[in-house]
């Protein structure tokens, strides 16, 4: 195996294949704060891309319930812990047994067949009268998912037939439809279980990051079409020469308040996660890179009130449909840019406020609980 | 003891086809061969191939070989323990094919292709060139291989229609399959099969075929499929198909008849004359074997007796 620099880790790990990172690494940062499980990124993507024979139970995009859910059931747990009996201090391909590229399993045809378990279940049960005392312990969360359309992707290394690519343009990795012959050694390898196979066109298949709309320029359709407005999509620049005004770079490499979901599979996944901040610490550190990053990422997210530019940077996600490729901020703005320099995002820091009389002369009404 | 083992599966198989009452095809060689071989296969000329009757006693006038089968265990992905330690193997010809029948014991009938199910599958080997001999693992850079494989899903496919995902997946549903689904037609009690598929708009929405997949067929005439390969991962499907096959599980045992033409105008296909070399891959659906996890046979000569 070569050995490849993983800036998640901080050390070089190992990698069937030489470091070969692309111009620009599509990226996503989710703010699950502000995810309120309403699935219509789930539903954007099936309805666009998954409904077609034998897709029937695919999600390329699904929103488990931490800590209970998980789609397909229990892929975190399971991978977790085949991680901790080989020592978990070494990334998924340094353990990787005898005649395997990677640690890895194939889920069962069951685990697929509960998307929604644990949906909206918390840790224990709310103890009587905790509602009325003020905030009670029990915690639970939504985990929004997604191909992490990693750096160093597993479904890509364990493909006996070199029918997954990574794209040099932009980094999207993709399953070529017409080599694959259906091995599932990428369903077997993805820790993350964001391959799927096909079993109408014996055929696995994936996230395509909406290739289709980014090539125009525009974000994916699960971003696009987020309610709670917790998803950017854009292009992360090399790890060693981040760009403050691009604000993928800003948030993950500078701020450093988005984290990737289990780094320590040493895949370098893309998909940057804002941890939710009621969640007990613990549970956040195994899955966020441990301590260190976890406290200063939330330490930096309840600061943003004092940081005009993190601010300014968050109020950024679900304001345009298309990829915000630089940004800047004002005393009473901020502003999103596309490749080109044109400007096609405005979003005011503090809304303005309309206060409009109870009665309108000039239409004689009344006006009673519209804002 | 393996020619006594031999000898008695000879026995079992000619009374499993006297029990079952086959259709008896008339053949030069209906005598059956008592010759038994565990390093070579012999080929014995017949006037017609009984490509659909693996029970036929026509296959029982050639010897029989037994061969080993190994576990591929050399290149990652490994296939770690195997589950089929021996193949049977007979050979028959005409004047312009070849066919191999090649049964194996194998508990589970694996047919269907679903996430971590995989079907049962056999492929024969053949070198393009047999005086310089490529590697028997799927040849190498310079050194082509003509693969000829049989997968239990394609015979399925072959004999009752394409395994559609109603069949593996009997309430699987999408509210709607764009460009089927339209008028009356909406509401359903049943979610369609491929079969109602009609308008071309509608394949679009299945990706390994409207990228031209030649693994995904939909109309297969035979539950076959020819290769070229120059080493692992380079499988490459040949553009004529010209290779013939039928399968059948009977009593533990798959009978799998795998029938190439001797002459082909084909230059991916392999010339045989009076002598070729072959090679065997079998995976078991239920050990999980697929693509290289798989157990293996190293070149073994095949002569046509005259
Ligand atoms: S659309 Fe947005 S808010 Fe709704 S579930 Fe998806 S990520 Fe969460
Ligand atoms: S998340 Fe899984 S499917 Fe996506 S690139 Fe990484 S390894 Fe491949």
């Amino acid at each position: 195996m070569a050995k490849v620099y993983n800036w998640h880790l901080k050390r070089k790990v190992e990698y069937p294949y030489e470091e070969a990172r692309p111009k620009r690494q599509v990226a996503w940062v989710f703010d699950i704060n502000k995810c309120i499980e309403c699935q219509t990124c789930t539903v954007a993507c099936k309805t666009t891309w998954t409904s077609g024979k034998g897709q029937e139970y695919m999600l390329w995009n699904n929103v488990e319930t931490k800590p209970y859910g998980g789609y397909p059931l229990g892929w975190d747990i399971n991978i977790l812990k085949m991680h901790k009996e080989k020592g978990n201090d070494r990334t998924l391909f340094e353990v990787s047994p005898d005649g395997e590229v990677v640690l890895g399993y194939l889920p069962e045809d069951e685990d697929y067949m509960y998307p929604n378990f644990g949906e909206d279940v918390c840790y224990g049960i709310v103890e009587k009268g905790a509602f009325f005392n003020g905030i009670h312990q029990v915690w639970m969360f939504y985990l929004a998912r997604i191909c992490n359309h990693c750096t160093y992707p597993a479904c890509l290394a364990a493909c006996p037939r070199k029918a997954i690519y990574k794209r040099k343009e932009d980094g999207i990795v993709l399953v070529d439809q017409e080599r694959c012959r259906g091995y599932r050694e990428c369903v077997k390898a993805c820790p993350y279980k964001k391959v799927f196979f096909n079993a109408f066109t014996r055929v696995s298949e994936k996230c395509i990051a909406c290739y289709p709309l980014i090539e125009r320029g525009e974000q994916p359709r699960c971003v696009q079409t987020c309610i709670g407005k917790i998803r950017l999509q854009g292009f992360l620049s090399h790890p060693n020469n981040p760009r403050p005004d691009n604000p993928l770079d800003y948030l993950v490499y500078i701020k450093k308040v988005a984290l990737p979901l289990y780094p320590q599979f040493g895949l370098e996944p893309n998909v940057y996660y804002i941890p939710p901040i009621h969640v007990p610490k613990q549970f956040l550190y195994q899955m966020f890179g441990g301590k260190e990053m976890v406290d200063r990422a939330i330490k930096t997210y309840l600061n943003a009130k004092n940081d005009r530019k993190l601010l300014g940077a968050m109020l950024l996600f679900g304001s345009t449909n298309k990829i915000i490729h630089r940004f800047r901020v004002d005393k009473n703005y901020a502003y999103g840019y596309d490749d080109k320099g044109n400007l096609i995002s405005k979003v005011p820091f503090k809304e303005p406020v309309y206060i409009r009389p109870l009665y309108d002369k000039k239409r004689d009404v009344y006006r009673h609980s519209i804002p | 003891m393996l020619k006594r083992m031999a000898l008695l599966s000879i026995i079992l198989i000619g009374c499993a086809t006297v029990g079952e009452k086959k259709e008896i095809r008339p053949s030069t060689s209906a005598k059956p061969s008592t010759e038994t071989y565990t390093d070579r296969i012999i080929s014995v000329k017949v006037d017609a191939i009984p490509i659909k009757d693996p029970n036929s006693p026509v296959w029982l006038g050639a010897p029989l070989t037994t061969l080993n089968i190994t576990p591929q265990n050399i290149i990652t992905p490994k296939q770690g323990k195997g589950t089929i330690k021996q193949i049977k193997v007979r050979s028959i010809y005409t004047d312009s094919e070849l066919g191999i029948l090649i049964t194996w014991k194998d508990e589970t009938k694996d047919v269907y292709d679903y996430s971590d199910h995989f079907c049962d599958k056999v492929a024969v080997q053949f070198p393009l060139d047999n005086k310089n001999l490529p590697s028997f693992m799927m040849g190498n850079m310079g050194g082509r291989v003509h693969i000829v494989e049989w997968k239990a899903v394609w015979q399925e496919d072959v004999e009752r229609g394409y395994v559609d995902i109603n069949d593996i997946y009997p309430n699987y549903w999408t509210d709607v399959y764009w460009y089927v689904n339209s008028g009356e037609d909406s509401v359903r009690l049943e979610p369609p099969r491929i079969e109602e598929f009609k308008d071309p708009e509608a394949f679009k929405f299945i990706p390994a075929y409207a990228a031209r997949n030649s693994d995904m067929k939909i109309e297969r005439s035979w539950p076959v499929m020819e290769y070229s390969a120059e080493g692992f991962g380079t499988l490459t499907p040949q553009h004529r198909q010209d290779a013939k096959g039928w399968g059948i599980y009977e009593n533990g045992e798959w009978k799998v008849v795998i029938v190439v033409p001797r002459s082909a105008s084909d230059a991916y296909n392999t010339q045989i004359y009076d002598k070729t070399s072959v090679a065997f891959a079998v995976w078991d659906g239920s050990n999980k074997d697929r693509g290289s996890r798989k157990g293996y046979t190293m070149w073994i000569p095949l002569e046509l007796r005259k």
